[in-house]
């Protein structure tokens, strides 16, 4: 099995030696995703309540990902995000990065592609979903843009549905069609939808 | 003219995790699920609070509540979501979802609908009060929010 096939359940992964930075303000919903990804075995897991506290992380040490709320004071989500793929240090600049948040209007979607996030995960948070986008992003190929209006990974990519083992999505989730998307809140598919096939605009 | 770099990004990721041992899938998984539990009762009392506060801020018996910054009921909203994760009726989390639609609406269209705010924070209380309504009861109260905020929508604008 190459590197970048799905991966059974009863594949192992080693979250031991990966360097996670984790950003919310909200100091619940960082102890919620920090009990997460501990139980999927991370130990080397930095803990920020701001995305200054997080810039500071990830201008210093090298990083292997960040999982960050999307709706913050001062710096949200979205321009930690955007620092991260312009400014952050060449070794960080494209680690992945999953924006996490509670309430998803589409035009929130688009910003989180648009801002060069791999993912934006819908709360509340499942142990499956946080492992699914993971092992998604593990899998993935993408190819790196950087442009004026755009940096980060390609938006255009091929579609691979969740990892062999895994089947189906959240209740809820619906089906892959772009445009689908009528209610104002978009459930995990749909997002993954806005995420996946969209083209850069260049 | 738009000069664009496209370039191999090397999957460090993938790297760390498929290297050395580790926990199978379906393991981990589970470990953090149970990881998760231990938080239950902290987020249940956390929902409780942001409840409280929602009756306590922007109540019917609040007098002056319409000078308050909505933007903070909307976030009192959006930390119940946060706090949903480990508890249960996950009905709790698309009630106060779609309080952030109606909220999201309301603080774009400029107008605002006090009794379909009212209707939001009784059913929160009603969801998190314990009392048993059944898979189809949840269903139902959750459709009757969303066809609320729908009428609002298209009669308050």
């Amino acid at each position: 099995m190459s590197s970048s096939s799905p991966k059974p359940p009863w594949a192992k992964v080693n979250f031991e030696d990966l360097s996670i930075v984790v950003v919310d303000d909200n100091q619940q919903a960082l102890d919620i995703m920090i009990q997460v990804i501990s139980g999927f075995g991370a130990k080397k897991i930095s803990r920020c309540l701001s995305a200054d506290e997080a810039r500071k992380v990830i201008g210093d040490t090298q990083i292997d990902m960040v999982i960050t709320d999307a709706m913050m004071p001062s710096i949200d989500g979205y321009d930690l995000t955007r620092w991260v793929r312009r400014e952050a240090p060449e070794q960080n600049r494209f680690i992945p990065v999953i924006v996490v948040t509670g309430h998803t209007p589409r035009r929130d979607v688009v910003k989180a592609r648009d801002c060069g996030a791999n993912y934006i995960i819908a709360k509340p948070i499942t142990p499956k979903t946080i492992m699914d986008r993971i092992l998604w992003i593990a899998r993935e190929d993408r190819m790196g843009i950087e442009c004026d209006v755009y940096v980060g990974p390609d938006r255009r990519f091929r579609r691979q549905g969740p990892p062999a083992g895994m089947p189906g999505r959240r209740s809820g989730d619906l089906n892959d069609e772009i445009g689908a998307a009528v209610e104002p809140n978009m459930s995990q598919d749909e997002i993954d939808s806005v995420m996946k096939p969209q083209k850069v605009s260049v | 003219m738009t000069v664009v770099r496209k370039f191999k990004i090397p999957n460090r990721l993938r790297a760390a995790l498929f290297t050395g041992d580790g926990k199978r899938i379906d393991e981990a998984v589970a470990d953090a699920e149970i990881g998760l539990a231990t938080l239950a009762e902290a987020c249940f009392a956390a929902v409780a609070e942001s409840i409280a506060r929602m009756e306590g801020e922007f109540g019917t018996q609040v007098a002056g509540r319409e000078t308050r910054e909505l933007v903070d009921l909307y976030r009192l909203s959006t930390s119940i979501i946060d706090a949903c994760a480990p508890i249960e009726p996950k009905a709790l989390a698309d009630a106060a979802r779609s309080l952030c639609d109606l909220l999201d609406h309301a603080m774009e269209a400029g107008r605002w609908d006090w009794p379909a705010v009212d209707i939001h924070i009784d059913a929160l209380k009603l969801l998190a009060s314990g009392i048993d309504l059944g898979k189809g009861g949840e269903e139902q109260l959750i459709l009757s929010l969303e066809k609320l905020r729908q009428h609002r929508e298209a009669v308050v604008g």
